[in-house]
């Protein structure tokens, strides 16, 4: 059953590419879309409607995260980096805004389906010894690809004769690592028992649509959904709108904000790594406590305060314990699931789940802050209020969340989490 | 995953439509709570933020639009940069202050911002801008130096709008509300699956 040292080293190299372009092309979007506009000559109102089929991507990433659990972890993960990678550079190519708009909608598509599958690979290969660590050190690179976006602005990437296409071309280079590796990743053996056991019992390969909905599941997915969901309103509706908080409502400099961003978010990455170690020392239900206690506490210093060294902290804490509570995350959505449906569970706790929060979030916040016409009227109070949505999620890890910790996943069974009232220890 | 056969279709679509009824149901709230509200420093605000576009390749025009719907572009020429960076926005940052009432429906909004030279950032401008309200609209009609105690909240002043106190008790009461709907939905869903687990044996 065990993989060795040297491929498990190889497979976490691999997987890296996924979590690092999701920061990484979220960010360009995020950060280059007045450089956009301005090439496709579009007013701010279809540019911000232009968004909502692009987001939708990550939605329907879902269809095609769960065909992992059919045609296997390597075959999906392979196919999803060739697909983000085309989109990638087709973005690059885009003549108009809806060209741009349909290849960042593909690119969206492929993207969340290989960091659905990374994870997915990661929880199954790796020992229970190692796998918070290795879901640590795989989501840091997330974080990293935002901060890679920040260095390559800096640098002045955008002021050449490619402008804002030059970055997405960097998109390309998954590829290329894949081409040359793509032959030493191997199937996960979990999922090699799991379709040897099938043929076996001459069950069907396709999974249904609602097999994760299945009563022995159910209670998990509703538990670990809703705790997603909460998590992700304010937590997106804070990311997204940091920066012209800083500027509107603060009266930091566009310089100030890209500073504050690379250095604070550089260090607060390290919160990802800590939470890998912390959730293997002392479990994940403690350890997901400590986050999104420290998530709601530093977030609402970092939306309130005046004060430019207190808001440099606060920054850095809320992105340590708001981004770094991923990889604890990451383990509750794929270890409370059998091996059959375990890329199907990850899909919908994602897919659905999250990314109700990531369209919601930023919207909640941008209408009901809206300076002219929002019933709050700015940005920092109603983030702050929208923290308090955490509240709920930090109940239910405490009072439902089984714990997870020192325990193989073929010792994990749905059954269990239903016989007991108790969190399982 | 026989298991899975016992999960109808028709019991997702109804909690499918059920999330979509709460989430059309919150959006009307939400419309309802935003109504009425129009406040001058945003206005002031989208004014600045829109005449700070009208001279950026691309989008100068939709800029320059959407500027005029709030007031002359004409009374920012003071604020401008002598020579425009046609690649980038003609303010590196701005800030709005709260609105000083100055006269039956007239304002003063301080503001405060930074020219951007191709060079990087620029010379520091501060004032205050007039807005004057018809019907329901504010509309930018002057540019004025600041009087003794206009101030942006980075250098002082108050901010522009806060959430009042009832409001930050109220969202406390909707986190425990949401902490218990959540707990009986995830002990409804435990309930059911129990049942159902027992029923196929």
């Amino acid at each position: 059953m065990a993989r060795s040292d040297r491929y498990l080293r190889l497979l976490l190299i691999l997987l890296i590419s996924a979590t690092f372009f999701e920061g990484y092309d979220s960010s360009i979007l995020a950060l280059l879309l007045p450089n956009i506009q301005s090439t496709f000559h579009v007013s701010e109102a279809l540019l911000g409607l232009t968004r909502i089929p692009i987001e939708l991507g990550l939605f329907v990433a879902f269809f095609v995260a769960r065909l992992s659990d059919r045609v296997g972890r390597r075959p999906l993960l392979l196919w999803s980096v060739v697909g983000y990678t085309v989109f990638a550079g087709l973005t690059a190519l885009s003549w108009n805004i809806w060209s741009f708009t349909f290849f960042q909608f593909g690119s969206r598509v492929f993207l969340g389906a290989e960091f659905s599958v990374a994870i997915t690979m990661v929880v199954e290969e790796f020992p229970v010894a190692r796998r918070a660590r290795a879901l640590g050190t795989l989501l840091t690179f997330e974080g990293l690809g935002t901060i890679m976006v920040a260095i390559l602005l800096g640098l002045g990437l955008q002021e050449g004769r490619l402008d804002w296409r030059a970055f997405f071309l960097v998109g390309i280079v998954p590829l290329i690592v894949l081409t040359f590796l793509r032959r030493r990743m191997h199937e996960t053996e979990r999922f090699v028992q799991e379709r040897e056991r099938r043929e076996r019992d001459d069950e069907t390969q396709r999974t249904p649509f609602l097999a994760a909905w299945a009563p022995p599941y159910r209670r998990n997915l509703v538990l670990v959904g809703m705790v997603y969901l909460m998590r992700s309103i304010p937590f997106f509706g804070a990311t997204a709108w940091w920066a012209y908080y800083a500027e509107r409502e603060r009266g930091f400099t566009t310089t100030e904000v890209a500073v504050y961003i690379l250095v604070a978010y550089g260090i607060g990455c390290l919160g990802y790594y800590v939470c890998g170690r912390l959730m293997e020392r002392i479990g994940r239900r403690p350890t997901a406590m400590i986050y999104f206690v420290g998530a709601v506490v530093f977030s609402v210093i970092l939306f309130q305060t005046s004060d430019r060294v207190v808001s440099f902290f606060a920054l850095m804490l809320a992105v340590g314990f708001g981004l770094g509570v991923q990889p604890v995350l990451s383990a509750f959505g794929t270890e409370l699931f059998p091996t059959e449906i375990r890329g199907q569970a990850a899909a919908w706790v994602r897919n659905w789940f999250e990314i109700a929060g990531y369209v919601f979030g930023p919207a909640l916040v941008g209408i009901l802050g809206d300076h002219s016409t929002g019933a709050i009227g700015n940005i920092g109070d109603t983030v702050s209020l929208l923290m308090i949505m955490q509240l709920p999620g930090i109940f239910l890890i405490w009072r439902h969340m089984p714990e997870t910790k020192g325990r193989e996943l073929d010792e994990i069974t749905p059954e269990e989490a239903l016989l007991t009232e108790a969190p399982l220890s | 995953m026989a298991a899975a056969s016992q999960v109808r279709r028709s019991t997702f679509a109804k909690v499918i439509a059920l999330a979509l009824a709460v989430i059309a149901a919150l959006g009307f709230l939400i419309h309802l709570a935003n109504a009425g509200h129009h406040r001058p420093e945003g206005a002031a605000e989208r004014w600045l933020a829109a005449v700070s576009d009208t001279a950026r390749k691309g989008v100068s025009t939709d800029a320059r639009t959407r500027a005029e719907h709030i007031g002359p572009v004409a009374i920012a020429a003071p604020l401008l940069p002598p020579t425009p960076d046609t690649r980038h926005s003609q303010f590196d940052d701005l800030e709005v202050g709260k609105a000083v009432p100055a006269g039956t429906d007239t304002v003063r909004v301080p503001f405060r911002l930074h020219q951007r030279l191709s060079s990087g950032s620029g010379p520091l401008k501060q004032g205050t801008l007039v807005l004057h309200r018809t019907d329901t609209k504010w509309h930018v009609t002057a540019l004025d130096a600041r009087l003794p105690g206009e101030k942006v909240a980075s250098e002082g002043g108050p901010r522009p709008s806060r959430a009042p106190l009832a409001l930050w008790i109220g969202a406390i009461a909707l986190g425990a509300v949401l902490a218990v709907g959540a707990h009986l939905i995830t002990r409804y869903a435990d309930l059911t699956a129990r049942r159902a687990v027992r029923a196929t044996g």
